[in-house]
């Protein structure tokens, strides 16, 4: 493979090779199923029998639809409240933790725990937590004479409920990336900036946010992505109620596709779904910058 | 002489606190594994059980075929999690530090397959695996058999052809500069040799980091190996959890100590890997 | 290429191939087995067989396990393969076999998917079957009309799953209440409600007669119905519970939660009356076997009743049943193992293992002997008792229900209100 030094020539044509065995697979097993749903949402389509064109009428339906625009709303309160804080707490945990004063691989696990266990599983400790009756939380609350709540049951308390056991989840995962990033920081950075008199606040501010860029892209990312798509929380923990107040899009989708059989119009719900969720991550892209190098401006 | 300095005893405060917040769930969870399901349900409240007796453990493995449920598990995470490093580390460092046509543009639709949830493309995934030409039956075109349905395979291969990994690795083999690359081209280095001996040792925290996280997916399946599979021998640990959800009740006392259990194998793993978050490896190479 | 890096992967590759040949030696054998083309040989016939629950440690699925293990006994050339489907995934698993084609033999089912599923054509009609069966008649008739859709049976039932009236004796007498009478109607219920529910500074710390505050759809038609209302309305399929009769049913409803604990009807194991929480409620006899061997001090203490009546008298009544799939290449085998369950053999067998009822005529009499107090109760439950509605949008119906009762429950509409929207959106929804 012959090399220029020119910058705009496309000379690595074994890069179609290096993708190719995941390449493949993605587009048999990925790409070709999302185009598969996208086709659905045009039709009638219940899982089963033939399915017939309807053209944009699963589109139209969604606009009345009182409850999916709701499930949109919960959505989007569920995003806000939850990636900021997580990877907020994600980033204070691993700068903690990278810390060679003492033996932390013990407080690592500790607070990486939440993420190995399933979702599922974590669903219904908290579910247990949150017990009006037999809770932990209820049963400290009342023991320092407060009002007991009815954390799950309670349109008013039910998402913050999840949030809270959201964000629990989310730190430890956010905290391994960004571990990552930090150890790919050369200690002779702060070592310079130390010897320039820059405090520890300012050496965070210009050398460590910076540099870990490219881990807090790819968390805002797979964040965003991962906020709208939530479901099994909500699925095991409050089955979208009470009177829809946790319901997401995903929950909608699968109630729609698998209980009531409304494939076609579940797809289109899936093809909104998708269309915002790409939205945001090309304006991810414009701001975030994906393609920033270092030690070389 | 050691010295205990103010900032010292903040930091490991700090540390203690916030371990202690987010393991309290957990140690709940294991300290009730413990109790006779009469304790967990008792009105009053007791955080230690009674007595610190194995009995749930023994009498929840005992249900069912514990032993080959964590054997599939295992197996399936093992290949997901090793072909997969594999073939994303390839393709992360092909988007990275290559120069393709059409580069960005199929990332970025790669990416496309990250924001799609997987109850929305459950139904035409599990028709492609059961279509799958030449697999359990099939002939060329995909009728006849059962393709890749209630085998390991089924499990296994889509799980690679999701590009969380992809994107991952792509994410931190951009940070290093373009002098490597030209560095190696100098030394007549072939594109899969830059890759295998100089950014692979150099992101060894990285290639931890997809091994621990795809193990932990792969690991935690649930929807995707309950459609697939349809043989009690075939189950994977978290499908086996719903031996004790019955029509009306949860059987919190055997519950609880199989996700202890299931919990370990990917607890002992990231044990296993905190040696590869060293500091400093990728300081050396770089300079001059 | 590197040498090392191509071993690794061609190593790595075989092993996954030798894994998958290990697995998928068992889908070859489900091929040969499934087609039985006779190729000479005496095949043996394989039934696959969906059961819903858990697994073995269900009583009712080790029930059904021996049943099926006597059959192989009886029956040398077929075999029964049996899988567990949890009762949160059965619909998801369906779907995905009917999807693509693998879906079993046999189904164990309940009322609410035999409309839908009927309609879907993936349940094959039994009528054709059952004519020619010897104990056809020793069946109770109203099992066969739960069990059908349009005139046509698609599923075979197999044991009714009342819900009863069950009380608290202990907290009654400490109430002052007779505990061998349980309330008679729905004034005695909102009376009896009021004096054993415990509050403490504005809170209910144990009520007094279970209301869920969420996914009430059941408490709905538990109480519309026994106000004389239809809720739906089967014939001519359409829902009617904003009707007078069921609004009325439903602000009863409202006024006895004061008196309750909230909880989530569909998280079966926060029901208060299985905590202690509550002295009345409605719920299944297997529930207060369960409750009774987590905690044996329980014994003799819980009452039971058929219902309290309103207008009429009525509670829900589940119905378990067999389905056939419609592409079942093994019909006759399937209906084999269908009046194999239905003998009166193995329903007594089961009757006194499980304490259940059972659909056979001939073995009622001596279900209630086993345990008169209980076991009338149930069989009276039986017989007034109502399933899910029947219709092909049932899941529709449920969802609707419980937005209704859930915004009238919270207070987000006036009851009227609330059922009158409900019952419009859901109208909208199946093209009424």
């Amino acid at each position: 493979m012959r090399y220029f030094r020119n910058k705009s020539v496309f000379t690595d044509r074994s890069g179609y090779l290096f993708i190719l065995p995941f390449y493949a697979l993605f587009v048999y097993f990925l790409l070709i199923p999302i185009g598969e749903v996208i086709y659905y949402s045009f039709t009638d389509f219940n899982l089963f029998s033939e399915r017939k064109l309807v053209g944009f009428h699963n589109f139209n339906l969604l606009l009345e639809d009182q409850v999916f625009l709701k499930a949109m709303r919960n959505t989007g309160v569920y995003f806000l409240f939850t990636l900021i804080p997580t990877m907020a707490l994600g980033l204070l945990a691993a700068v903690l933790l990278n810390t060679t004063l003492f033996r932390t691989s013990w407080a690592r696990a500790l607070v990486f725990m939440p993420h190995i266990v399933s979702m599922v599983s974590v669903s219904m400790v908290w579910m247990w937590l949150y017990d009006p009756t037999y809770g932990l939380f209820n049963r400290v609350l009342s023991s320092l004479g407060f009002d007991t709540m009815h954390w799950l049951i309670d349109p008013k308390t039910a998402m913050p409920s999840v949030i809270v056991m959201s964000i629990w989840k989310g730190i430890g995962y956010n905290m391994i990336i960004f571990l990552a990033g930090l150890q790919g920081i050369p200690k002779d950075y702060y070592e310079a900036a130390e010897v320039d008199g820059a405090s520890k606040i300012k050496q965070f501010l210009h050398i460590t946010v910076p540099l870990l860029a490219p881990a807090t892209f790819f968390l805002f990312v797979t964040g965003v992505i991962n906020s709208f798509n939530v479901f099994e929380q909500i699925n095991v923990m409050t089955s979208g109620g009470p009177v829809n107040s946790t319901t997401t899009m995903v929950h909608q989708i699968y109630l729609r596709a698998f209980t009531e059989f409304k494939m076609g119009y579940a797809s289109a719900q899936s093809v909104t779904l998708l269309c915002g969720v790409v939205l945001i991550t090309i304006l991810n892209y414009r701001f975030g910058g994906s393609r920033k190098k270092y030690g070389e401006d | 002489m050691k010295r205990l300095s103010y900032r010292k005893i903040a930091l490991l405060a700090a540390i203690v606190l916030l371990s202690a917040i987010v393991a309290m769930p957990f140690v709940l969870m294991l300290l009730s594994s413990f109790k006779t399901m009469a304790e967990i349900q008792s009105p009053v409240f007791r955080i230690l059980p009674n007595s610190f007796s194995f009995n749930n453990y023994i009498e929840a493995m005992n249900q069912g075929n514990w032993s080959r449920y964590f054997t599939n598990s295992l197996v399936i995470t093992l290949i997901t999690v090793s072909l997969g490093l594999i073939t994303m580390s390839m393709a992360g460092y092909a988007f990275a530090r290559l120069n393709f046509k059409g580069r960005d543009l199929l990332f970025f639709f790669s990416l496309i397959g990250l924001m799609i949830p997987e109850q929305v493309i459950l139904v035409p995934v599990f028709i492609k695996i059961k279509q799958f030409p030449l697999f359990g039956g099939n002939d060329l075109w995909g009728t006849g058999g059962v393709g890749m349905l209630n085998s390991y395979l089924g499990l296994i291969i889509p799980q690679i052809a999701h590009p969380f990994g992809v994107f991952l690795f792509r994410q931190f083999f951009l940070q290093f500069p373009k002098a490597l690359d030209e560095a190696a081209k100098i030394d007549g280095c072939s594109r899969l040799r830059a890759l295998l001996r100089i950014y692979v040792p150099a992101s060894l925290p990285v290639f931890a980091t997809v091994a621990l996280l795809k193990s932990i997916g792969s690991w935690n399946q649930y929807t995707w190996p309950l459609v697939i599979t349809n043989d009690n021998s075939m189950r994977t640990v978290q499908l086996a959890l719903s031996i004790f959800k019955t029509e009306y009740s949860v059987q919190w006392n055997y519950i609880l100590p199989a996700t202890t259990l299931i919990a370990l194998p990917v607890l002992l793993l990231f044990f296993l890997l905190q040696k590869y978050y060293v500091r400093g490896i990728v300081t050396s190479g770089v300079k001059g | 290429m590197n040498k090392k890096t191509g071993w690794l992967l061609t190593s790595v590759v075989a092993l996954s191939m030798t894994l998958s040949a290990c697995s998928g030696s068992s889908n070859s054998d489900q091929l040969s087995k499934g087609d039985d083309s006779g190729n000479g040989q005496t095949q043996q016939k394989v039934l696959k067989f969906w059961m819903r629950g858990s697994g073995p440690n269900e009583a009712l699925t080790r029930s059904v396990a021996s049943d099926i293990a006597a059959f192989e006994a009886q029956n040398p050339d077929i075999k029964v393969e049996i899988d567990y489907i949890p009762y949160a995934d059965v619909e998801a698993k369906w779907n995905t076999a009917f999807a693509g084609g693998t879906a079993p033999d046999l189904f164990e089912v309940g009322i609410i998917n035999i409309a839908s599923r009927a309609n879907l054509e993936q349940f094959a009609p039994l009528d054709d079957f059952i004519n020619g069966w010897a104990g056809k008649d020793d069946i109770i008739d109203n099992i066969y009309k739960l069990g059908s859709y349009k005139d046509k049976v698609y599923g075979m039932g197999y044991m009714p799953a009342p819900n009863v009236f069950a009380y608290r004796k202990d907290y009654f007498e400490a109430a002052g209440l007779d505990p061998n009478t349980p309330p008679k109607n729905w004034e005695e219920l909102m009376e009896y409600s009021q004096k054993l529910a415990v509050i403490e500074n504005g809170k209910v710390v144990r009520g007094g007669f279970d209301v869920p505050k969420q996914n009430g759809s059941f408490w709905l038609e538990i109480f519309g119905h026994q106000n004389g209302s239809a809720v739906v309305d089967e014939t001519n399929e359409m829902p009617v519970f904003d009707e007078p009769a069921a609004v009325e049913a439903l602000e009863f409803v409202k006024e006895l939660s004061q008196y309750s604990i909230p909880y989530d009807a569909q998280k079966a194991e926060t029901v208060p009356f299985r905590l202690g929480q509550s002295a009345m409620t409605y719920i299944a006899p297997d529930s207060i076997g369960e409750m009774i061997k987590n905690d044996p001090s329980l014994e003799g203490k819980i009452g039971v009743a058929s219902n309290v009546p309103g207008k009429q008298p009525s509670t829900f009544n589940g119905l378990r049943l067999f389905s056939i799939a419609s592409t079942s290449k093994q019909k006759d085998e399937a209906w084999k193992l269908i009046e194999f369950f239905l003998s009166k053999e193995r329903a007594e067998l089961r009757m006194k293992e499980l304490m259940v009822p059972v659909v056979n005529k001939s073995l009622s009499d001596r279900f209630v002997e086993m345990d008169p107090e209980m076991n009338a109760a149930i069989m009276e439950a039986v017989q007034i008792g109502a399933g899910r509605p029947k219709v092909t949008w049932s899941p529709l119906f449920e969802k609707y229900s419980n937005q209704g009762y859930e915004e009238a429950l919270f207070g987000v509409k006036p009851v009227e209100q609330a059922l009158k929207d409900a019952v419009a959106d859901l109208k909208k929804e199946i093209g009424k």
